[in-house]
């Protein structure tokens, strides 16, 4: 048995110095836990510790370098905290030299001429923009003459440290190991999510995937860790979206599905399979989804702000890429925020990449839109046909032949009717030099909020009001097509 | 304490044995690979000017890059490295195809004097110092008490900072750390669930530092009427990476690129993230950081004394000092090749975008340009105006324009990516070139229009106002009667005018003196006149300014 015990120390310590030969480093950190939100993490460290019976000062090195001091908190049992400190003050030249002042060091000349070393002692007498030594009864400048001299100190003074370290000492009640939690806050933890998007325009489908995207600037390693990754930012509530979909960003319209993260606070919350090692300056990506044929359409989108002018030539439209995270016929799922990159097979079927977009975190249920690049074939020309003043009677017509159909009678007298309108009537003329055919949205917007009594009198195809101030046409045109939308717009500007 | 060494042994080496290292596979180099490019999103949508000759130090386009590695795969957890991909590589882009993919990791802690310090942090080196006037040098072993920004070592003669003394000394490591690597390293997990045995694994990223561009040559025939039209694509690779028999293409159309994320502010306000510049100054292994000034005590002298140290030992070359850029670098920079002026690339469609394929397996090397033709049309139809704007009650000037209609009927009708236009035309023997403009994106049906200022215009046109309404361009209706001059100073040839009035904001135009052609969104007054003609009409511009708002 004895022997056995012997034989298994021998291999441990063959095996410790292939470790310490190979430049890695053993860490102080026990069973890690990390829950990273958008830009700050939670550093759930649980280590053994055995503590001595009454006032005893405990370190704990191998923390972030990063650490937030003042979140720090140890749980555990049979002690109190007296004091913690966080000792930042870092081993450096200039650190030891500045300690060293009061003191004792050995200095050892070289002799430029001849090699030779003589050794004497010195004390530091001050370090203000350069170090003042005192040898024997004389008083210099270190290396004023720029002679080669060697500072040897004693020892390390014992707050001096490589990587900044937490101590704590603790008035512990009894001897013995037990498990000590420590757990901070760190910034330089951060994770976002990607997406690989490949879309078949053919059969209307989008197979994508995700992947969670860990970095790790903190400075430390952590071995072996449990993950847990929280979408948004602490305390920070995420700004209202805009509606009109910009260039590079995706906008989604909220679902109200069950999604299938768990929900902690406004926090969505993923759980991340088996342990992993965040390093040190890496950049570590973990596939949390795999969804494959989920339903997607093609579109084009086209928005024209006021009412104003024509434009010489077509515009170019937005291309976009429609897909739902809902059960049916969807990714099923809520999606954390992300760049999605969306790819298509060329005519030998390998992935080329069309473009990317970044979308919030999406719940379970909604309805995603893609804008991936800018069409080439599909073109729009606003083209202002006429704009003319109509005077206020027949102002009053129209209203009251509007507001009849639509709200009774009795709501016309209450509508305040200026003066004077403008009627402008739009032509958008959208082309299509695809050899398949399309839909167009197109839009108006700048339509005034509605709240002066904007109508739209006539229109060649049927419009949808998104907003006050949006109307919107969804329009299929055919393949090498071109197609007319018009519309009158009655505006008090 | 011999007890507690063992203890802490036994305790490290239980920690050990539960993890099994799982095997580590390296791929060398792609066995295919390839490389499409696509051009920088922002220059595409600016100014024509800027479709300038592409810039290799500066290229803002990527590439997307695929490459299929034949890789012997063992059975359990492995890790496949991949060595060899573009030194541009976006590592969140990265798709591998492959069976068991569980994570996949850059790491960018590089064999450098930063990863060696910081790996042997704690442990033991050999301190060299070279004594120069004896010429010998001593070696002791020394253990490495900081990290590496603040170098402390500690020797049996106690605590010392490296470099600081002003001799010659630098460490020593026993060797290269296993979590080091040469380059920026892109690895996979694999969790077991792949089949063993030869596999072809396909890799696909992004990478930077590539950009192509579109440049037309044109010969303007004789007449004048027709012209020979050529298009070239010159695709730059400024990648530290080569591609041999790469399959080559380049990708017009605009993609999007996605915004920087948001990153909101306890305050409620907001800034969007500079990924690749906070990623550049965060990490410590990029170019700017990666190079060490160790930090001694304070240096401060009776006297300037700038080259210290130098006085005593002479001049010393930065002890440990490890470029990662090329040495070559400059002499590869303009390297241009162009492989014919036959029509090479292909045109296919790929969603929204146009793929041009280039049909043979070509090499994209190190910091060099390539050009291909992807367009030839021997008879375009083509037609010279002089086409004068006027838009809203603003003088938009005269452009000479070369227009051509991208239509099979006039001998084009192909998508033309936006780029540089250059036309020749011979005149007296002599070639001589005679435009040099842009365009943006054209696709089929789509007039194209050459255009350039054109400040000694051989065609005049002036407006001037002959008298206004009181309250023109004020509250309410108004108008300004404005006459046309149009004169063509050429002595021999005819001139094709066209002067577009287009209605902008609150003005339109009418009572025009002339008939005028009704066109998409604007009226033309289409003229040729004879050399030295002279002519002229009047029009009015109405303005119609809403009243202001009292408010509500």
């Amino acid at each position: 048995m004895g022997r056995r015990v012997v034989l298994g120390m021998g291999l441990l310590l063959s095996s410790a110095m292939a470790l310490a030969q190979s430049g890695v480093q053993p860490s102080a950190q026990g069973d890690v836990t990390l829950t990273i939100y958008s830009n700050i993490a939670l550093v759930q460290d649980v280590r053994p510790v055995t503590l001595g019976q009454g006032v005893v000062r405990q370190e704990f090195p191998d923390v972030s370098a990063q650490i937030a001091a003042e979140t720090v908190s140890l749980g555990g049992d049979g002690f109190t905290i007296m004091e913690q400190n966080f000792d930042y003050d870092l081993l450096s030249p200039e650190a030891m030299m500045k300690k060293a002042v009061g003191q004792v060091v050995t200095l050892v000349r070289t002799n430029p001429a001849s090699g030779a070393e003589i050794r004497e002692r010195a004390k530091v007498l001050a370090v203000n923009g350069g170090v003042v030594i005192q040898i024997a009864d004389r008083i210099e400048v270190l290396r004023d003459d720029g002679l080669p001299v060697r500072v040897i100190f004693d020892s390390i003074p014992p707050n001096l440290r490589a990587r900044p370290t937490l101590s704590v000492t603790l008035d512990s009640a009894r001897a013995g190991t037990r498990p000590l939690t420590l757990s901070y806050l760190t910034p330089g933890l951060g994770w976002e999510a990607d997406y690989v998007a490949l879309f078949d325009e053919n059969k209307g489908s989008v197979d994508l995937q995700g992947w969670i995207t860990l970095s790790n600037s903190t400075g430390t390693n952590f071995a072996n860790a449990r993950l847990i990754l929280a979408s948004g930012s602490v305390g920070q509530l995420r700004a209202a979206q805009a509606q009109v979909p910009q260039a590079g960003q995706a906008v989604s319209s909220a679902g109200t599905e069950e999604g299938g993260e768990e929900e902690l606070g406004d926090f969505g919350i993923y759980r991340i399979g088996p342990r992993t090692t965040v390093a040190n300056a890496q950049t570590k990506q973990l596939s949390f989804l795999n969804s494959e044929g989920v339903g997607a359409t093609k579109q084009y989108q086209y928005t024209l702000n006021g009412l104003y002018g024509s434009s010489r030539i077509g515009q170019p439209s937005l291309s976009l890429i429609q897909f739902s995270t809902g059960k049916a016929g969807g990714v099923g799922r809520g999606l954390p925020a992300g760049v999605v990159r969306v790819y298509m097979r060329d005519i030998k079927g390998e992935p080329k990449y069309i473009g990317e977009s970044r979308i919030d975190q999406t719940s379970a249920g909604s309805k995603v839109d893609l804008p991936t690049g800018i069409a080439f074939d599909v073109k729009v020309q606003p083209v202002q046909e006429k704009r003319e003043t109509v005077q206020g009677d027949q102002w009053e017509k129209t209203a009251r032949y509007r507001i009849k159909g639509k709200y009774g009678e009795e709501s016309v007298v209450t509508v305040e009717v200026p003066d004077e309108f403008y009627r402008t009537q739009m032509r958008y003329i959208i082309t299509n030099a695809r050899s398949r055919p399309i839909t167009m949205k197109l839009e108006q917007a700048g339509l005034g909020g509605w709240v002066k009594g904007t109508r739209i009198t006539a229109e060649s195809h049927k419009g949808e009001q998104v907003s006050s101030d949006v109307r919107r046409w969804l329009v299929d045109v055919p393949a090498n097509g071109k197609v007319d939308v018009t519309a009158t717009f009655e505006t008090s500007f | 304490m011999f007890k507690r060494a063992i203890l802490a042994l036994f305790g490290f080496g239980l920690t050990c044995s539960a993890q099994a290292e799982p095997a580590i596979i390296t791929s060398a180099k792609p066995d295919s690979i390839s490389v499409s490019i696509y051009r920088d999103p922002e220059r595409s949508q600016h100014d024509l000017q800027e479709q300038d000759p592409l810039d290799l130090e500066e290229l803002q386009g990527f590439a997307m890059i695929q490459e299929k590695r034949i890789v012997d795969l063992p059975a359990g957890e492995a890790v496949i490295r991949f060595e060899g991909v573009a030194s541009g590589l976006n590592p969140k882009s990265v798709i591998v195809v492959a069976d068991g993919v569980g994570e996949r990791n850059q790491d960018r802690r590089l064999i450098s004097q930063r990863g060696l310090i910081d790996a042997f942090t704690g442990q033991r080196v050999m301190l060299r110092r070279f004594n120069k006037a004896t010429g010998k040098t001593t070696t002791e072993s020394a253990t490495i008490r900081s990290t590496p920004d603040r170098l402390v070592v500690q020797t049996k003669d106690g605590i010392e900072a490296l470099q600081c003394s002003g001799l010659r000394e630098t460490l020593l490591f026993p060797n290269v750390p296993a979590t080091l690597t040469a380059k920026p390293t892109l690895s996979v997990l694999l969790n077991g669930k792949q089949a063993a045995g030869r596999q072809t694994v396909t890799l696909i990223y992004l990478a930077t530092n590539f950009d192509w561009q579109a440049h037309y040559l044109g010969e303007i025939a004789a007449d004048g009427q027709t012209l020979e039209l050529t298009g070239l694509m010159t695709m730059a690779s400024a990648d530290e990476t080569s591609f041999p028999n790469a399959e080559t293409g380049a990708i017009a159309g605009t993609v999007l690129k996605a915004q920087p994320r948001r990153i909101e502010h306890e305050d409620g306000e907001y800034d969007y993230e500079e990924e690749e510049e906070r990623d550049q100054a965060e990490n410590p292994y990029s170019a700017d950081n990666i190079d060490l000034d160790y930090s001694c005590w304070p240096y401060g002298t009776t006297g300037a004394r700038p080259n210290y140290g130098a006085a005593a030992i002479g001049a010393l070359p930065p002890p440990i000092k490890l470029s990662l850029r090329r040495a070559e670098e400059a002499d590869a920079l303009g390297e241009i090749i162009v492989t014919a002026n036959r029509v090479e690339a292909r045109l296919e469609d790929v969603g929204d975008l146009k793929f041009y394929r280039i049909p043979f397996p070509t090499t994209v090397a190190v910091n060099s340009q390539k050009s291909v033709a992807f367009l030839y049309r021997p008879e375009v139809k083509g037609e010279l105006l002089y086409v004068h704007r006027y838009e809203g009650d603003d003088d938009e000037g005269t452009y000479k324009v070369i227009r051509l209609k991208n239509r099979k009927e006039f001998g084009l009708g192909v998508p033309l990516p936006g780029g540089s236009v250059k036309l020749f035309q011979g005149q007296g023997g002599k070639r001589a070139l005679i435009f040099d403009a842009g365009i943006k994106d054209k696709t089929q049906s789509e007039d194209v229009d050459l255009e350039i200022d054109d400040y000694s215009s051989d065609v005049d046109v002036e407006f001037d106002d002959v008298k206004e309404s009181k309250n023109y361009d004020d509250e309410g209706k108004g108008w300004k009667l404005v006459e046309v001059k149009v004169e063509n100073w050429e002595e021999e040839r005819r001139a094709t005018v066209e002067i577009e009035f287009r209605a902008q904001g609150e003005y339109r135009h009418g009572a025009f003196t002339v008939p005028l052609e009704k066109r998409d969104g604007m009226q033309v007054w289409r003229a040729v006149l004879k050399p030295e003609e002279k002519r002229s009409f009047r029009f009015k511009v109405f303005s119609n300014v809403p009243k202001q708002d009292d408010g509500e």
